[in-house]
């Protein structure tokens, strides 16, 4: 049943992923298929509303979508496309499409309703979009599961809302007060919430979508009870996926006036901290991530630094995984990488196809259906976690004995870059049969070091368990040496590499006590 | 007082009598320990505290080596019996460093660890094996200096150490000491 890892492992992910797959693969849906994991999700771009968006063939990466494992995609319908002439909506061929092939493979939809429409004096005006959205939420109805107000409002909203005024992330202006586009935008997203709830109660209504201090002062404005959930898209930007850029420091007080995270910016504490807020103005009970990736642009183009890192194929695989793993342990209902396909075709930044600009390569797939490492490892991840509930009643102890500090961060915005947080990172789960499992990886940035150690403890009476490992990356499964000592479960020097691997305790069948 | 310390040792005993057993009274506000500035490398300052961490006692020692000095610690003179076979604690430092402990058994030979510490908010849990080779030497020019832990302990001494020139300040939380048979 068990294999050794492979000796060539990262040959063997590259030949594996000169191999194009999916167009043949069985539907999700089908009885033969493993089930999807409604976790997780990836953001898609078949809407197909700027042409270079025609890359993305639903007929063809949809079926990937299903092979790949997760539940989700997260698209766009824009209001435009919708409402072409006022008051009379329609739902576009290929809106209906893709959306169809989605519901066929099983995958959930989040609709972001999205853009402008000229239509109306105020492009964006709160009651024409909002009874829009209503519109939708009847229209398709089943067909879809979530709608989110507005994709990012802090960027073309922002600016289009702010009265001419500079505004930035902070979500306030100069003289300390909340931006005027946060109000307006809360209008939208209230009025917008409230329509849809009032015309089918059971569409799920997302929204927020700022930089996480500009979602706090929504929250402070009073969002209504009708948006079930707050989304953010909490990139790393140029740290490893445990952390977020909002540690909370002196410098970040100073700019912001309140934190949103702990001293180091984990991601932990972003999303406690996140929920905690909202519990506090009564706003939205779940935190939905619908945007989070890692770029795999090379370095070389002139001009500004862009604000993500050019991440190797390598550490994409590695951090995409970390991440939605601890978005399962801390309990995220969603989670959507961003995106599925490399966005080739787009010519906003840089040329057609360029590997030098950082938008265009989020992909886990590359132009033409070739899979990076990302896509198996996320596979692998999404499989091995259906069911998963956080937490387990088995105590555990994890002893690193090195450290993977990093010492010479580089600057983020007038402040060091947040260094990897060098942690043993380790999540108790429960699986779907019940059995207590550990996450851990380590917190580290992908490197060329070796494979750190940690002696792993379990409080358990070792006759009555058996242990397995199972590597998120390679997908490959195997039996640990075990230490049993003074009654406790023992994993001396147990290999704790910078990808998630779950180490599953399994009952025996004939405990011999 | 005779009766006090035969309490205090089968207090002592009781708590390492089990497999691992967790000593929080090593950080009880009456605790007896000790600053120690590392004056083999002159410059470093700082102090140490009995502090509640979460509703858990806990020792902070804080460091400043701005103007020198390699380690810092806080010293527990005791006596340390029965025999144990390893020594686990937890520990969170403000800034990236080492974490140092040193045992001195009964016949004045330290025996000397050290373990890296993130700097981060998180704790880390240490496993120090008794049976795993490490640095020794004789504390003082009667202690002896043959390898071998001689128990009842004298003390113990958790400290941080530093690279030199690191110019680093911050603090490190000490809890959870176990010892395990």
């Amino acid at each position: 049943m068990f294999t050794l890892l492979p000796r060539h492992f990262f040959s063997l992910l590259i030949l594996l992923s000169l191999a194009p797959v999916g167009a043949s693969s069985l539907r999700a849906d089908s009885p033969e298929s493993p089930p999807l994991n409604y976790r997780f999700g990836v953001a898609t771009h078949f809407c197909h509303k700027t042409p270079w968006m025609k890359t993305w063939d639903a007929e063809k990466y949809i079926p990937m979508i299903a092979d790949l494992g997760v539940g989700w995609i997260r698209d766009e319908i824009t209001w435009q496309d919708t409402e072409l002439q006022r008051g009379q909506y329609r739902v576009s061929d290929n809106t209906r499409k893709w959306i169809g092939l989605a519901r066929a493979h099983g995958l959930k939809v989040i609709v972001c309703f999205n853009n402008t429409n000229p239509n109306y004096p105020d492009r964006w005006d709160p009651d024409a979009y909002a009874k829009a959205a209503a519109w939708l939420a009847v229209e398709l109805d089943g067909k879809i599961d979530a709608i989110e107000i507005l994709n990012e409002p802090f960027g073309g909203y922002a600016v289009a809302n702010n009265d001419g005024r500079p505004h930035d992330w902070t979500g306030r202006d100069s003289d300390g007060s909340a931006s005027p586009w946060l109000a307006r935008y809360l209008k939208l997203l209230n009025t917008s919430a409230d329509a849809i709830k009032a015309a089918n109660p059971r569409m799920t209504v997302i929204g927020l979508g700022s930089c996480t201090p500009q979602n706090y002062r929504l929250l402070d404005m009073g969002v209504s009870r009708n948006v079930d959930a707050i989304t953010d898209h909490p990139y790393s930007f140029r740290s490893p996926p445990e952390l977020v850029p909002h540690p909370d420091n002196e410098t970040y007080s100073k700019r912001v006036g309140f934190s949103v995270a702990d001293a180091d910016g984990t991601f932990a504490s972003y999303v406690r901290m996140c929920l905690d807020y909202s519990k506090q103005h009564h706003g939205p009970g779940q935190l939905w991530i619908t945007e989070s990736g890692y770029t795999t642009y090379r370095e070389g183009r002139a001009g500004k630094e862009p604000l993500y890192s050019g991440f190797s194929e390598q550490a994409q695989a590695s951090y995409i995984p970390r991440r939605l793993l601890e978005g399962l342990a801390l309990g995220l209902p969603v989670d959507i990488v961003y995106d599925f396909l490399d966005d080739s075709g787009r010519a906003g930044v840089g040329k057609p196809g360029d590997p030098f600009d950082p938008e265009q390569n989020f992909g886990i797939v590359r132009e033409g259906g070739i899979p990076k490492p990302a896509y198996f490892a996320v596979q692998n991840l999404a499989r091995a976690t259906v069911g998963f509930t956080p937490g387990n009643d088995i105590s555990f102890k994890v002893f690193p004995f090195s450290d993977r500090t990093e010492n010479k961060p580089r600057d983020w915005d007038g402040m060091k870059i947040l260094p990897a947080l060098a942690r043993i990172m380790a999540y108790p789960f429960t699986d779907a049969q019940g059995r207590p499992v550990l996450a851990v990886w380590s917190a580290e940035r992908i490197n060329d070091l070796s494979v750190r150690s940690a002696d792993i403890e379990f409080a358990v009476d070792p006759d009555r368990f058996t242990v397995t490992v199972l590597d998120l990356l390679t997908g490959v499964s195997f039996s640990p040496a075990v230490k049993t000592s003074g009654g406790r479960i023992m994993l001396e020097h147990f290999a704790v590499p910078g990808h998630p691997v779950l180490i599953t305790l399994h009952p025996a069948s004939h405990p011999s006590s | 007082m005779r009766t006090l310390a035969l309490f205090f040792l089968l207090t002592l005993s009781l708590t390492v009598a089990a497999r691992a057993v967790e000593t929080p009274e090593w950080f009880a506000p009456t605790s007896a320990w000790q600053f120690n500035s590392g004056l083999e490398f002159p410059g470093a300052t700082g102090s140490f505290a009995i502090v509640s961490e979460a509703g858990r006692a806990a020792g902070r020692l804080d460091y400043d080596f701005t103007a020198g000095g390699r380690y810092v610690g806080a010293l527990l003179s005791r006596e340390i019996d029965p025999a144990f076979a390893e020594l686990r604690l937890r520990m969170k430092a403000t800034t990236p460093c080492k974490l140092i402990v040193r045992l001195i058994d009964s016949h004045g030979e330290v025996f000397q660890y050290a373990r890296p510490c993130p700097g981060t908010t998180g704790w880390t849990d240490y496993r120090i094996d008794l049976s795993q080779s490490t640095i020794t030497y004789a504390d003082g020019k009667n202690g002896v200096a043959d390898k071998i832990i001689d128990f009842p302990l004298r003390g113990l001494l958790l400290g941080v150490e530093v690279r030199k020139d690191s110019q680093s300040k911050g603090e490190a939380l000490f809890s959870n000491i176990e010892l395990v048979q």
